[in-house]
């Protein structure tokens, strides 16, 4: 049995509207995708869709209240709940640097969370 | 125990508290809303009118003419802007000329100086944004233009400085009398009073029925109003007018004293004394009738539409009268327009009723020698030349940090505002007292500065900071 | 007096792309003016990624993109002021700021560039009826509570407006635990992208009510809900009304240029952009005074503000080194069929190398459609579109050396559906260019 789907690509700001057809094998048939990473967007829509995961956490004793975080990599859209459970539960204090790891390891995944902004300690 | 007790905070309770306060008597006001000037006072046309159209056999009448030559002394006492304006009511069709007509023969018996009749050119030459279709206008020079609740915070403020208390957040729930005494039950709280001045607006029949029959009811009219920005502010030379007609409403467009152009009001009946929501409807009315009076009408520059509740009594004048079966409890209610315009002589009469009502239980009362009647308003940092910023600034550096980027208005100012007495705890406070969130951006800039500003001048934590009562919450929670 | 070669109105993407670029080409005395704490503008409040594909294909969230600005102008050394708002700008390009630590200033400055960016519509500007409690916010306003202060503006919400900020606001409420009940949407369309649609409404089975908009906002103190209703041929269906329950109300109907230091500096205004008339230099009709970004005409792309900021900034680099141009052969550009505006509205002739780039909106959406490039009436340049939409900002690329050689007085710019009948009408011209 074959399904198609028809679906959004959110890769780029273009959302190519692709027409995805899952196969007896697993695999997936794409079409109307712009460029090949709609392709591969289709294929992970279909059997694991992924997001990236932004979202901010409070900061101690930091210029300002509040640090913007990312997910290093694109999670699983079924877990964001627990994903975002986990990260606001993580402590931080100031001074921070962009890039700086925060988080390890989420939900034993190879995900991180990382500062997404520099925040000087309050004077 | 005070000796007057005046319930309503509105321009008109606060008048007759600040006329009380020339006297050696006690006053206390009490207001069920988080602020002064909250109400009716609020949300009207601001227009002081010169009586061209006063009935002189009545209060609204007499009051108009005394009230119009008292606002210019008044507003220089208070440090409150007033601006002379003219008022020109056109007629766009022969039923509306007919009544313009006899607007201009009762000016000429009400002796209003300088009123005429203007031919459809003379119109057009005055106000050349006005349709070619204008049949004709009414014109008096005279009349004037004030900020309602401007003029309400510096009566409050001056009334405050001569020893005059406030209550605010307090709702009246029961008035009783024993012998010469009121109780006042007002939050839980008793608050007793020899004299009981009742200017609740549009709960006044409610606090009447405390202690008397019913005298009066309060009929509740709802005017629907557009605020256009400053940019529009020259599209209209004096207060201009719509004459209405069997079968057309009349609106105006009402320049203010701070610059911007107000198109109303629309008046209609209310639902109830609450509800002060705009209908779309009404909102889309009011545009056509104006576009059909003005050309060019700029309706891009519209920033706001509110509505005003305004408390008419079911009675053909103002009712102001002691009660007979509770003598010392003062009814002054039913005050719609011209109210703003009566404020300073219904002020001053109900202090001649005051004192008759002590006078009468034996008791003298005296003129208060320390009486100060001048008030100076608070900073604007706008309004300043450079130097004066420019010390301002090196004497208090919150004077350079520009919160409401569209009034320009600085941390300094509403630091000032919220500490003033009657200082503003709520961010609507903040607005009418500063103008911060008046602009184009309607408070999209600043709002959640003065919210930042608030909480740390009232100690209070961000959820608890309110628009304006006390459910007003502006931000539900803090984010995990 | 104070003078710089170079002050720049506003320290987001726009002006420091341009500062930046400008002391690249040699500009010494430049100083950027920022009324927030810190540089970065809007962006720093914007925590979600797709910022970058182009400029730096990395896809980064808003601080990330601002801070490689930020690194850089702090590396060449740029001055600028926080905490400061420019108060005015004359037509003789003397600023006047104000901060708590300078009081009052006024500067002279050589080139002024205006980067200002864009305000929200406020809700009093749709005419939306019903009572003014508590609980209405602006998404951008929401967005600062939320990312900035850290506060949730509410817990139970309806967007008013599909256009990016909206959707984004949609799905950032519901990550923090409000539930958002419905986006709606005026135009038989959706205002932002397709993406955001998904990742922000869809993702969550947040609905989109195209064709709908708010008749009533209800509610004493605070919202207590907001009646939807279908509309049709831009009129309210009747019976159709639904009442939300709901705590707050979020607005995201429209993005306005900040340009009233531009207005009172005599700069002139484009209606159709609401941004200044500029020239194929990005300057405004006062010469040395510049504009780029949200100022200019609101973008989609910051991406797309970097590439115009960084051209304003070389432009004044040049109008400061003594670069100046008669403007003799100015041809306007001319927003066609389905086109809302082009920018620049100007182009000096003489001032074009090989290619000119314009950035466009379209009115509506079109699918399989091509833009037309005419240049007096002639067709210069067909470009075919797979879709057009007004969320989506378009730039077209043409070819100058028509320009160059005639006195081209307009150049158009339309919108038509494929399968025209001037095909051949096109190929002709070409072959008679090639013959002369």
């Amino acid at each position: 049995m074959t399904q198609t789907r028809s679906i959004t690509c959110i890769v780029c700001p273009l959302g190519c509207k692709i027409s995805v057809k899952m196969l007896e094998n697993g695999g997936c048939l794409a079409a109307g995708n712009g460029c090949k990473n709609g392709g591969l967007y289709a294929e992970t829509e279909m059997t694991n869709p992924v997001r990236m995961l932004t979202t901010t956490i409070s900061v101690r004793n930091g210029a300002i209240e509040r640090l913007p975080v990312r997910t290093d990599k694109a999670v699983s859209k079924s877990k964001i709940p627990e994903y975002l459970q986990t990260i606001k539960r993580i402590k931080v204090e100031a001074p921070i640097k962009m890039g700086e790891v925060i988080g390890w390891k989420l939900l034993d995944t190879d995900v991180c969370v990382i500062a997404a902004k520099n925040i000087d300690r309050f004077s | 125990m005070y000796d007057v007790a005046v319930i309503g905070a509105g321009i008109i309770g606060v008048s007759i508290a600040r006329a009380l306060a020339q006297c050696t008597l006690t006053v206390i006001v009490i207001e069920k809303d988080n602020d002064v000037a909250n109400e009716a006072t609020m949300a009207n046309s601001g227009i002081i009118y010169n009586g061209y159209n006063a009935k002189q056999d009545k209060l609204k009448g007499a009051f108009t003419f005394r009230g119009n030559l008292l606002y210019e002394e008044l507003c220089r006492e208070l440090d409150v802007p007033f601006k002379r304006a003219g008022m020109v009511v056109a007629a766009f069709e022969e039923e509306g000329m007919e009544k313009v007509r006899e607007l201009f023969k009762k000016a000429v018996q009400n002796g209003t100086p300088h009123s005429c009749l203007l031919t459809p050119e003379e119109v057009m030459a005055i106000e050349p944004n006005i349709s070619k279709n204008v049949a004709g206008a009414f014109y008096s020079p005279e009349c004037g233009i004030v900020s309602p609740w401007e003029l309400t915070f510096a009566l409050a403020e001056n009334a405050i400085e001569n020893g005059v208390e406030f209550r605010l957040g307090a709702e009246v729930t029961d008035v009783m009398k024993t012998n010469d005494t009121f109780r006042i039950i007002a939050n839980q709280k008793e608050i007793q009073a020899s004299c009981v001045i009742n200017c609740a607006g549009m709960y006044a029949d409610k606090i009447n029925n405390m202690v008397d029959e019913p005298q009066f009811k309060i009929k509740p009219k709802k005017g629907q109003y557009f605020v256009l920005d400053k940019r529009a502010d020259q599209f209209v030379n004096n207060i201009v007018s719509r004459q209405k007609t069997e079968t057309e409403k009349g609106f105006m467009m009402i320049p203010t004293v701070d610059g911007n152009l107000l198109i109303g009001p629309l008046n209609d009946d209310a639902e109830d004394k609450e509800s002060k929501k705009t209908s779309l409807e009404t909102l889309h009315k009011l545009k056509r009738l104006a576009a059909s009076t003005f050309d060019n009408l700029p309706l891009g520059q519209v920033i706001r539409s509110f509505s005003g509740l305004k408390a008419k009594a079911d009675v053909e004048d103002f009712f102001i009268q002691e009660s007979k079966q509770a003598p010392g409890f003062i009814n002054v209610a039913g005050i719609n327009s011209p109210g703003l315009t009566c404020a300073p002589a219904i002020a001053e009469h109900v202090r001649e009723m005051v004192k008759t009502v002590f006078v009468n239980r034996g008791v003298a009362v005296a003129a208060n020698k320390d009486f100060n009647p001048v008030r100076k308003k608070g900073v604007s940092f706008r309004a300043l030349p450079l130097a004066e910023q420019n010390k301002l600034i090196a004497a208090n550096p919150q004077y350079g940090s520009i919160v409401c980027r569209c009034e320009m208005v600085t941390e300094g100012e509403i630091v000032e505002a919220i500490h003033r007495k009657p200082g503003a705890t709520t961010v609507k406070g903040v607005k009418k007292r500063t103008r911060a969130g008046m602009g184009r951006c309607q408070g999209g800039f600043c709002s959640s500065r003065v919210v930042r500003i608030l909480a740390r001048e009232l100690q209070v934590s961000l959820e608890n900071v309110v628009y304006d009562e006390k459910n007003s919450y502006i931000v539900a929670k803090r984010v995990e | 007096m104070l003078t710089y070669d170079l002050v720049v109105v506003g320290g987001g993407p726009a002006g420091m792309a341009a500062a930046i670029e400008a002391a690249k080409n040699g500009i010494e005395k430049i100083l950027v003016l920022e009324r927030e704490p810190e540089l970065g503008g809007i962006l720093q409040q914007c925590i979600h990624t797709g910022f970058g594909i182009h400029i730096f294909t990395e896809e980064l969230s808003g601080p990330e993109y601002a801070q490689r600005f930020i690194d850089e102008i702090e590396t060449r050394k740029i001055e600028y002021k926080l905490n400061t708002t420019v108060l005015s700008v004359s037509p003789e390009k003397q600023v006047c700021f104000v901060n708590p630590t300078d009081g009052c200033l006024t500067l002279q400055a050589r080139a002024v560039i205006l980067a200002m960016g864009c305000r929200e519509r406020p809700a009093g500007c749709i005419g939306v009826a019903g009572t003014r409690p508590a609980g209405v916010f602006t998404a951008g306003t929401a967005q600062r509570y939320i990312n900035r202060e850290g506060y949730l503006v509410g817990k139970k919400a309806v967007i008013l407006g599909s256009g990016d900020i909206g959707l984004i606001m949609a799905r950032r409420m519901t990550l923090e635990g409000a539930k958002v009940l419905a986006v709606v949407e005026l135009q038989p369309f959706p205002g932002g992208l397709n993406r955001n649609v998904v990742q922000c409404l869809d993702d969550f089975g947040i609905p989109l009510l195209i064709n709908h908009t708010i008749t009533e906002i209800q509610g004493r103190e605070r919202v207590d809900g907001v009646v939807v209703a279908e509309v049709k041929d831009g009129a309210v269906v009747p019976g159709t009304e639904t009442r939300f329950d709901c705590d707050t109300l979020l607005l995201s109907v429209g993005l306005i240029p900040e340009n009233e230091l531009s207005v009172a500096a005599g700069v002139k205004l484009d209606e159709a952009s609401r941004g200044p008339v500029l020239n194929e230099s990005l300057e405004t009709n006062i010469a040395g005074i510049f504009a780029c970004g949200n100022v200019a005409h609101v973008h989609d792309l910051v991406d797309f503000v970097t590439a115009e900021s960084r051209k304003a900034g070389q432009c004044a680099a040049a109008y400061l080194n003594g670069l100046r141009f008669s403007g003799q052969n100015l041809v306007r550009t001319v927003p066609g069929n389905g086109v809302q505006y082009i920018v620049p509205q100007l182009v000096r002739a003489e001032n074009v190398g090989e290619k000119l780039t314009f950035l466009l909106r379209v009115k509506q959406p079109y699918t399989d459609a091509e833009l037309v490039v005419k240049a007096d009436g002639v067709i210069q340049e067909r470009v075919k579109k797979k879709r057009l939409l007004p969320g989506i900002m378009e730039k077209i690329t043409v070819d100058a050396a028509a320009l160059a050689n005639r006195n081209v007085a307009s150049l158009s710019i339309e919108v038509r559906k494929v399968g025209s009948s001037d095909t051949n009408k096109i190929d002709h011209l070409h072959c008679l260019s090639a013959r002369v």
